[in-house]
Parts: structure tokens; sequence; C-alpha cells
């Protein structure tokens, strides 16, 4: 009876490990998505006239099917907040959530400060939006993490 | 110690301690066969019940160390965790998301607006990043010997379209048959995206979609636009459809006008005339370059949607009338009017934009009724453009709408009434339309027809369905490129005429 018992705390140890890990490639996962939709947006539109010339719509939606572009969006907003809900501390909730924010920022500078000018990146303007859109993805993972609290989540 | 007493296994006990075995706890609890309650039976009470007291207490201490050991077997502690409470956590969330709130605005810009991300980096230019009227003067620019300076090739007005339609994209050249709509009253993402990625040929205002709230914001709004198009290459076409009377978009900017029908009863051309120079003057003063009027429909019957808005229900006095409001209007030559609304709306009382009219008067009777005024105006050769609506014609083509259909558009206005100049539909969004068509479909059907402008996309979404319709008709052969190049040419003539467009300087 007592091999039993052991053997019962030992399994739910390793379940424990299990999911941690299952979570933790899961945010890694989401983050990677989040990356590759943030860094779309750097593509312009020509290109993507240029490569699907058949489409009308490539202007506009890029590489999307015209069904499939309204949730693109959507998405941008909803992995951030997803990646911080599925994070256990604070910190990782707000590093994981901006990193994409951060990647596709570091490509638009050094992308723009070759084609535009490094002034260009310095404008107002310019700035504002920049550092709207990490304090965007910041605030969203915030929020992710937050709504673990409502629920008394513990994984 | 009493020796009597047998001396308990301490085995026995330890093993209890250990919490191997909670047996053996109780059997020595139970008052039955084990060698301590025997002991009790045998008479030595005193000495006995003092050892038993003993054990008891014993037994207890390790059942209360028992009950304290832990449950599971020693695991890594978990790390230490902050716990919010719910509503604190809701709180949060709520401050956060006046935060997401107030960056949306900026950080959202960064992926599609005018400003963002893609659009800095690839430039606001359309589909190809070419500006075709920069081609062309190149094109025509050259230098022949080193050192001596450039000279620009002589070239006549209709040989400069030329060149222009040969140097642009399917794209581009779908873009310039659009007119489209927007709903707001400043630059927004939807207009800014039509202009910069589809290159449309002409903007439509109106005061209903919130477009025209002030002087100062009307011709900030039209200067931003027009700053975008010709920085794409062509300058766009701005519409209005300022009639007077119950229609006058302009109404709260420069006080109300009168209606065509009030000038009709004057039955004075240098009144309507008057009104076509003041006009131009306002439209000219903000920006715009085509005004969807005179209404040139005899109305011969009551329809609610045409109420004050004809010069009259006799052929002869809308024509008088609307030439001269017309030569007045385009008298500076800086705003064109259009004549509307092909093939007339004056018999029938349907509202188009809710319903496909039916007209079943005879061929004879449209000649000398409805198409009088137009037939009379294109042989002056003063109309640029003119609107086509949806009424059905039974007597020329009962199987679709005049706006779609070839036999009213390029059979009667074109090939019977010999108009050269553009074919503007009415919105294809109308209810009367989509009832029937779906967006992609509507357009791909207007340009068989012989329409050049394609009015109803009031998204980037609608515009990209009805060029996908176009493009598809293309593919399949319905549509050829002499048809499209043959509209892009209209419309390019007409925006010439405008000073839109002008020959490169020699």
């Amino acid at each position: 009876m007592s091999q039993t018992k052991d053997k019962e705390m030992i399994q739910s140890g390793v379940t424990s490990t299990q999911q941690e890990k299952r979570i933790f490639y899961t945010v890694i996962g989401l983050t990677a998505f989040e990356t590759i939709l943030v860094t779309l947006a750097l593509v312009p539109p020509q290109l993507w006239t240029r490569l699907l010339p058949g489409s009308s719509s490539a202007a506009l939606d890029g590489p999307f099917p015209v069904a499939l572009a309204p949730v693109i969006p959507v998405l941008l907003y909803v992995v951030p907040t997803l990646i911080g809900f599925l994070c256990r501390s604070w910190q990782k909730a707000l590093l994981f959530a901006t990193i994409p924010a951060w990647i596709g920022l570091g490509l638009f500078v050094i992308a723009a400060a070759t084609k535009v000018g490094a002034f260009y990146l310095v404008s107002p303007s310019q700035v504002t939006s920049n550092v709207s859109v990490l304090e965007l993805f910041a605030a969203l993972g915030g929020i992710g993490w937050l709504a673990r609290h409502l629920f008394k989540l513990n994984f | 110690m009493n020796p009597n007493i047998p001396k308990r296994p301490k085995r026995q006990v330890n093993g209890a301690i250990d919490g191997e075995n909670t047996l053996p706890l109780a059997a020595a609890r139970a008052p039955s066969s084990t060698g301590v309650i025997d002991n009790h039976e045998t008479g030595e009470n005193e000495a006995g019940e003092a050892i038993e007291d003993q054990e008891t207490a014993r037994v207890e201490a390790i059942e209360q160390q028992q009950s304290e050991l832990p449950t599971h077997l020693p695991v890594e502690a978990p790390p230490s965790r902050i716990t919010i409470p719910r509503g604190k956590a809701l709180i949060g969330i709520f401050l956060l998301a006046i935060v997401v709130f107030s960056a949306l605005n900026a950080g959202y810009a960064q992926f599609i607006g005018s400003q963002g991300w893609a659009l800095v980096l690839g430039g606001s230019s359309n589909a190809n990043n070419s500006n075709p009227l920069d081609k062309v003067k190149q094109q025509l620019h050259h230098s022949p010997t080193p050192g001596v300076s450039a000279t620009t090739t002589p070239i006549t007005p209709a040989q400069y379209i030329d060149a222009i339609i040969q140097n642009m994209t399917l794209d581009q050249k779908l873009g310039q048959m659009m007119i489209v709509q927007f709903y707001g009253s400043s630059y927004l993402p939807d207009i800014s995206t039509m202009i910069n990625q589809y290159n449309v040929g002409a903007v439509l205002l109106f005061t209903a979609n919130n477009n025209i709230i002030n002087k100062t914001q009307l011709t900030g709004l039209i200067s931003q636009m027009q700053h975008d198009s010709t920085h794409n290459g062509i300058p766009l076409g701005i519409a209005i459809d300022q009639e007077g009377g119950y229609v006058d978009r302009l109404v709260n900017l420069d006080g109300p006008r009168p209606s065509a029908t009030s000038l009709g009863a004057t039955n004075n051309p240098s009144k309507a005339q008057a009104e076509g120079v003041l006009d131009a003057s306002n439209l000219t003063s903000y920006g715009f370059n085509l005004n969807l009027a005179p209404v040139v429909d005899v109305n011969t019957v009551y329809n609610p949607q045409l109420y004050g808005r004809t010069f009259g229900n006799n052929p002869d006095i809308v024509t008088r009338m609307a030439e001269a409001y017309l030569q007045g209007l385009q008298k500076s030559g800086k705003v064109f009017g259009t004549l509307k609304h092909f093939p007339g709306l004056g018999d029938v009382a349907t509202d188009p934009h809710i319903g496909v009219a039916d007209v079943y008067r005879s061929k004879s009777q449209l000649e000398s009724i409805d198409w009088s005024p137009y037939r009379a105006m294109i042989q002056q050769g003063n109309v640029h453009s003119i609107m086509v609506t949806h009424d059905i014609l039974h007597a020329i083509d009962a199987s679709a709408p005049a706006t779609l259909s070839y036999r009213v558009v390029t059979g009667i206005l074109r090939d019977e009434l010999g108009f050269q100049g553009v074919i503007i539909t009415d919105s294809l969004t109308m209810e009367g339309i989509t009832a029937l068509y779906s967006e992609s479909q509507a357009a791909a059907q207007a340009v068989e027809a012989g329409d050049d402008l394609l009015m109803g996309a009031s998204t980037p979404q609608i515009l990209a369905s009805m060029i996908q319709g176009i493009k598809q008709a293309i593919s399949s052969g319905a549509i050829s490129m002499q048809r499209i190049d043959a509209s892009v040419r209209r419309i390019l003539t007409m925006k010439y005429e405008l000073g839109l467009l002008t020959l490169p300087n020699n």
C-alpha cells in the first residue's frame, strides 16, 4: 500500500514538471508565431502584389486570403495576451509578450535607417508610434498575466 | 521495573514510529490478545496500569507524529508565486485596458496605417512602385550627346495619354476606373489605402459620410488626398453632387443654393448659367473638379426621389436650362459637370437606392422625351461625363439594369447618341444592384457594358472585390485589355482637359 502511494506521489510530481514544460513550449511557440505576424507587417505591399500578381487583395491583405485577413489583426492582439496568461511570473509575461515587438522594431529601425534615414526615426511621430507598439504589447501581456489571478490559476 | 512484565519488543514500536504500518498501533490499543493486555488480566494491576498509561501516551505521541508526517514524498518546493486577489487583478486589467486603448491608435498605425512600417519601407506608391508620369517623362526626356542639354520630344495630348497608358500596370488602370467613397472627415486609413495602394481615379465626397464639416477641414482633406495621389502619379478626380435645393452638400459652408426646379420655373437660362458659375467658384475653392450635376431627367410622373431636382417636365426647358448651367459650371475649365441619370428616371417612381425601376416607354418615347437633352448637349460637344443609373429599359434590354446593359450603355449612349466622354455608373452598391449581383459581378458587367468610371466602393475590401471581378473577367476573355485601355484613355483625357495632367515641358 505504501508503495502504491509513493508511486502516485512520484507520478504527480512528474506530471507537474511535464505540464510546465508543455506550457513553456507553448509560450515559445506563440512568441514565434507573434514574431512572424509582426514581421509580416514590415513587408511593403508592393512586394506582395509582385509575388501574388493574380490577387487584387494582396496590396491590402498581404499573403492572407480575404476570408482569413480579418482574423490576423485580431491575432496580433490576442496572442500577446495569451502569452501573458500562460506565464507564471509577470517578468516572463512582459518579456515574452514584448519580444515580437522588440524584434519587429529592431528590423524596422535597421531597414528604415538604411532606406529613409536615421533622422526619420527620431521624428516625434515615429518615436511615439514605436513606443506605443511596445507599450501596447506590454500592456496586453500584463492583462493576460492578471487574468490568471482572476481564474486563480496555479499552473 | 517488574521483571515479570514481558518486555514489549522494541522493533514493534519502532515500526510504528517509522510509520510503516498502522496495524501494530491498533493492535496495541485493542483490549484482546496482545501480550500487554494479557499481563493486565493476570492481576499485576498497578504496575501494569502505569506501564499501560505510558504505552498509551507513547502510542498517542506516535500517532501525533504520524499525522504530522508529510503526505507526499519530499519534492522540490515550488517557487514562490505572487498571488493577487481577484478584485485587484480586475482593477489592474481595467487600468491596462486604458493603456491598450490609448496605445492602440499610435501602435496599430504601425501595422496598417499610411505611416506604418511597411509603407515607410516600401513607399506609399501603388502595386509596382512606379509613377507612370515619371516614366513617360524619362522616355521623352533624352540627351542625345554628352554635354548637350537634354531635350524633350514634342508630344500631342493624345500621344501623351497613350504613353501614360502604356506605362501603367493593370492594377493602376483598374484603379483609375474607380470612383470611391469613404466615411470620415479626415484622411483615414480606408481612403489612404484606396488612394495609395489602389490608385483610384476619383473620390466622391458626401455630407452624409461626414466628409464635409467645415471649409478648413474640407480643403485640408482634399489637399491631402490630392497630394498622395499626385505623388503616385495621376491626380484624383474629386467629385461631389452639388445640385442645389434638397441636394445641397455645401449648404453649411456656402449657404443655400436654389433647386433645379426653381431655376427651371424661371425659364431664364442666364440665371442657371450664373448658378453654374457660382457653383464652380465654390467647388474650385475647395479643390473639387467634378460635379455630378445637372440632373437632366424629364420629370413626367411623381418621384419623391427627384422632387425639386429636375428642371421641369418639358424636354426643351430641361435642355435649355441644363445647357446654361453646364456652360456656367465649366466656364473656368476647372470643374466639369455630369449629366444624370441616363437613360432617365423621369417616368419611374422607384428609388434606385432601394430597387431597380422598370421603364416601359417605347424607344421613340425615350428618344423624344428622356434622351432629348442628352442628344442635344452631346452634339454641342460640351458634355464630358454622363452618369448611368439602374433602371431597366424594357424597350431596349429587359435582361439587365441600364448600368450593366451593353445595349443601353454602348448601343444607345455611345453608338446612337455618339457620346465619347466618360460614362460613370450610379453606385453599384445600391440595394437595387446588390440584390441581384455581387460587387465583383456588377463591376465586371459594368465594364463589359461600356462604363468607364465605377462608383460604389466605400472600403478597400469592396474595392478589392470589384477589381478582382474585373480581373477575372479579363482572365476569362469577357473583357479585353483594349476595352480597359479605352476607358482609361477617356478618364485621362477628361483629367487632361481639367488641367490635372500637363504635357511635359520642352
